[in-house]
């Protein structure tokens, strides 16, 4: 991969797949991680790639705007750098960089500055919401509904508990599969499924409170 | 759909495609390409203490982006260093503070006091006996008690080894300070090692304490009457019989067990038996989770060799 080529984050953000890091990129190789244990810049960039878009979709999740979430992955490649020396070629750290992730967002998520903007209710998913809907949605009306749905949506995910939103998180906008997160969060694949299905099942109430 | 979703119900489905659909905004692109290029090279720093940094010394340029936050950021985010506007970004020496000049004079003369008053201390009141064999290996240095001796000089500095005395071994991959403690155990310590010559039989507490570095140990028949105690930051390792390395750095403690018994004793007391062929790495800050993994090959090489050298 070219220096140039990985420039710009755009396109790696979109539609996440399941099992991928970083859209459907193919694992980094053995000698790729060897090269990044010792730190080689061109080894570094190409992990870096590889990574950033799940652990920023994670945070930008997690973090209420932009400027959040970057400092989420800022801290999670701060993080990663310093241990990376350890690293072990002959395994996957693609779960080991995602707890990082999932540890550092717990962080954010308990901090009080995070606190005092959730009470303000994801203002940046509202943020230019009209500019994103499609084309055919011109009605103001039915984009002042749109952006209510979603506003509604962030507040409820909001209120999931914790292992229930960590589960969704992970796998809607992490791309995790269920194998994954299982690893990543301890528990036993048909736990992690069965995790995730309770937690659309309660997000799905906490909706229908909220329009009641 | 996927195997892994078949307990999602039809109104699941669709509120999962509602999740999906949420907006996601992308990264700044000067954002992404800076911390690329940060994390390539090295220079990434940590972002969310930084309001404590700023605090402190005062430095921090309450104009622009940085010094107000932007209408509807977060508290959290608005001192991050990704968005300041200086040329200072990543650097941490930028923002540190620099003490003052009465204090460099005043730290320039205690010193190389305190250093001869500690060297002098070490000298007068050594142990009447040491029980270990003491070697040195290469072209580095040791320093102890203030004073800095060709590590191969032992002969010079080996009234200087008390037990409980912090030593530093710095120079070159060739470089090894090696200790033979009775029949217990040999230990070799590797430039960057921050540690205290180990105790003699019978010292109660921990028998070295580390602070940075690595080491290599492997114990010998004797050790089984006395257990080797190891001290880093934020565990104990309690050596039995085994062939281990303990590796510290300012982050984390890294333990590889060859083979053998060892446990490792978190700060908060919780034990844990280590695995033969394993490593575990405890991060110092409680914040990551414990890596445990097989060890490498070249730590395992390492370690051989020198298991080979007690016990050919």
């Amino acid at each position: 991969m070219s220096d140039e080529q990985a420039r710009t984050p755009t396109g790696a953000l979109t539609s996440p797949g399941p099992n991928s890091a970083g859209q459907g990129t193919p694992s980094l190789s053995k000698e790729t991680l060897d090269a990044v244990r010792q730190r080689d810049p061109e080894a570094l960039r190409a992990f870096f790639d590889h990574f950033f878009p799940r652990v920023y979709r994670i945070a930008q999740r997690t973090a209420r705007n932009k400027e959040t979430a970057e400092d989420i992955a800022q801290e999670v490649f701060y993080r990663i750098y310093r241990a990376v020396e350890r690293l072990d070629p002959e395994r996957d750290p693609s779960g080991w960089v995602t707890t990082i992730t999932l540890n550092t967002c717990r962080k954010h998520w308990a901090s009080k500055a995070e606190a005092q903007a959730r009470q303000t209710l994801g203002f940046e998913d509202r943020e230019g919401i009209e500019e994103r809907l499609p084309a055919a949605v011109a009605n103001p009306q039915e984009i002042l509904e749109s952006s209510e749905q979603k506003g509604r949506l962030v507040a409820a995910l909001d209120q999931l508990p914790e292992p229930m939103r960590e589960t969704i998180v992970l796998h809607v906008y992490g791309g995790l599969g269920h194998d994954e997160i299982a690893e990543v969060l301890g528990i036993g694949h048909a736990a992690a499924r069965k995790r995730y299905s309770r937690a659309l099942a309660r997000l799905g109430e906490l909706l229908e409170e909220d329009g009641a | 759909m996927s195997s892994d979703d078949l307990d999602i119900t039809p109104e699941q489905r669709k509120l999962e495609e509602q999740l999906r659909e949420l907006p996601v905004s992308e990264p700044n692109p000067d954002f992404f390409a800076r911390l690329r290029d940060e994390f390539a090279h090295g220079k990434i720093s940590k972002p969310l203490d930084e309001p404590t940094l700023h605090a402190v010394d005062g430095t921090r340029d309450d104009s622009g982006a940085t010094g107000a936050a932007a209408p509807g950021s977060t508290p959290g985010a608005f001192e991050s260093p990704l968005h300041e506007s200086s040329g200072a970004f990543g650097s941490d020496s930028s923002r540190r503070r620099e003490p003052s000049s009465r204090g460099r004079n005043l730290r320039l003369f205690l010193f190389p006091a305190m250093a001869a008053a500690a060297a002098l201390f070490l000298f007068l009141f050594r142990p009447p006996t040491s029980e270990f064999q003491v070697r040195g290996e290469g072209g580095g240095t040791v320093a102890i008690g203030g004073l800095t001796f060709p590590v191969t000089d032992t002969d010079a500095y080996r009234d200087l080894l008390v037990p409980g005395a912090m030593f530093h071994v710095e120079g070159d991959m060739a470089t090894v300070l090696e200790f033979e403690v009775g029949d217990r155990y040999k230990l070799v310590a590797t430039p960057g090692v921050e540690m205290t010559v180990p105790a003699t039989i019978g010292k109660s507490g921990s028998d070295l304490e580390i602070t940075n570095g690595e080491i290599r140990v492997t114990s010998m028949e004797g050790l089984a009457q006395a257990p080797l105690s190891i001290d880093a930051p934020g565990s104990r390792i309690d050596v039995m019989g085994t062939t281990l390395a303990v590796i510290c750095s300012p982050d984390s403690v890294c333990v590889c067990l060859l083979d053998g018994n060892a446990m490792m004793t978190d700060r908060d007391g919780s034990p844990m038996q280590l695995e033969p062929g394993m490593r575990r790495i405890r991060f110092n800050d409680n914040d990551d989770p414990d890596m445990i993994e097989p060890i490498r090959g070249d730590e395992r090489m390492k370690l051989e060799a020198l298991r080979s050298r007690v016990a050919p």
